[in-house]
């Protein structure tokens, strides 16, 4: 058998070789200059394939059971339509959804892959955020203004309302006296509602804050720009004059002479 | 430290806390793996998450006939190969437009200049251009050995070929990157090379 064979040399190459086989492939080494070059050159590949590194992006990821977060969802919608079929207050309701909707698309903290039972979260993921904001740039810029402004009005106006349901509540809820456990159960279960709603309209308000901020550093921006316009257009007016005077002196003079 | 072997028993009576440990042990070679075969960040991220949703449902019927990560491995590389048919094309050495040297500075080991920063990073890329260049085959046979450390047969069972096939794979796959990078490597600024265009540019000013 011969030994410049290219399936033994990489079995040598990668120190696949029983110890005894690869002792005949030194001895075979020192004699066949092919095989050395051959192996010299691919040994010098495989230290530079090395400097080859992945990048390394924030995974993160955990399996979750969507059905859990779907029901915990569920419930929640259902916890919202009780508690606020009660109230008059449909306004922040109907808010905190649309902007925790807003909120999800912009933090795009959890991702479903392949639908069904099981989802992925993952960490914070810059790419994708990326996009989910130019995608609600590409859409008019002035509907999503008004839509926000509209928003906002609803929050103030529900927010008020929610301030006074909670005085009557204070009242109420802070005797607890005896109770039934099917009583203590509701209560509970109540106290936990007003807290997701807090939490709700809170996240809601941080959303608005964040969407004003933006709005503002793009106005400065803008006005920044603006100025800059005026003065470069200041500098050429003024160097044309400049120029125009230059000429005309120059077409004096050379009448002159 | 539980074996994977453990945890993987335990995932099939439908412990997520126990799958998902074995998702942190493995999250990175997978999308490691699925970058380096299909060459684009966001779309090796979504493979990486595809392939660990996919395990956790086929976990029933994965018997221990191979290692846990080999398995990982072959579902990895099936939804490489659909992404490579989906997308009909060769993979993308994602080069980066310019070297950010605030971003090299960051991974930067204290002793090293620079220059050598600015050339490890583009012989990264040059790597990354030579390997799309390989037929899918030769390359996903280059990345289980050189990156992930599998031996050949592991390689063969993962690509279902014979072992002999594995094994030319390799040797047309590093003959071609040898070229190819011996002409990257030439290519390479050398500060000699830097000070001689400045003392150009120093002469035409």
């Amino acid at each position: 058998m011969t030994m410049c064979d290219t399936e033994l040399l990489i079995d040598y190459l990668y120190g696949e070789l029983a110890a005894d086989q690869r002792h005949t492939f030194d001895l075979h080494l020192k004699s066949c200059a092919d095989c050395r070059r051959e192996i010299d050159g691919m040994r010098a590949t495989r230290t530079t394939l090395q400097s080859w590194a992945p990048p390394e992006p924030d995974l993160s990821f955990e399996v979750v059971r969507a059905q859990r977060s779907e029901s915990r969802a569920s419930q929640r919608g259902e916890s919202f339509r009780k508690w606020w079929g009660l109230s008059p207050a449909w306004g922040l309701a109907a808010a905190a959804m649309l902007v925790g909707a807003l909120s999800a698309a912009i933090a795009n903290v959890e991702v479903t892959y392949g639908g069904g039972d099981l989802t992925v979260r993952t960490g914070w993921n810059r790419a994708p955020v990326a996009q989910a904001q130019g995608a609600a740039a590409a859409e008019d810029p002035a509907a999503l203004r008004r839509e926000l402004i509209a928003v906002s009005d609803r929050l103030a106006r529900a927010e008020r309302l929610l301030a006074d349901q909670n005085k009557t509540n204070v009242s109420t809820n802070a005797v607890p006296g005896r109770m039934t456990d099917a009583e203590i159960a509701r209560f509970v279960r109540h106290m936990i509602n007003q807290s997701e709603e807090r939490q709700q309209s809170v996240l809601a308000r941080q959303i608005l804050q964040i969407n004003r901020d933006v709005e503002t550093a793009r106005r400065t921006d803008f006005d920044r720009l603006g100025r800059g316009m005026v003065e470069i257009q200041r500098t050429a007016v003024e160097t044309f004059q400049r120029q125009k005077v230059l000429e005309d002196h120059l077409l004096r003079v050379g009448l002159q002479r | 430290m539980m074996s994977d072997e453990e945890l993987v028993a335990r995932s099939r009576g439908g412990d997520l806390d126990s799958f998902n440990q074995l998702v942190l042990r493995w999250e990175r070679p997978i999308y490691a793996l699925a970058y380096r075969v299909i060459g684009r960040e966001e779309d090796a991220r979504d493979v990486a998450q595809e392939t660990f949703l996919r395990a956790f449902r086929a976990l029933a019927g994965f018997k221990g006939q191979a290692k846990f990560s080999s398995w990982l491995y072959r579902i990895t590389l099936n939804l490489c190969r659909d992404w490579i048919r989906r997308e009909r094309r060769t993979p993308i050495a994602q080069a980066p437009e310019g070297v950010d040297l605030v971003d090299l500075a960051g991974e930067a080991v204290p002793s090293e200049s620079i220059e050598d920063l600015v050339s490890r990073k583009q012989l990264s890329e040059a790597v990354a251009k030579a390997m799309a260049l390989l037929p899918e085959e030769q390359r996903t046979a280059i990345i289980l050995k050189e990156y992930h450390g599998l031996t050949f047969q592991e390689i063969a069972d993962l690509l279902d070929c014979p072992l002999s096939t594995v094994k030319t794979r390799l040797y047309q796959g590093l003959t071609v990157l040898r070229r190819h990078l011996h002409r990257a490597d030439e290519g390479l600024p050398r500060p000699r090379q830097a000070d001689s265009l400045g003392e150009a540019i120093r002469s035409i000013n």
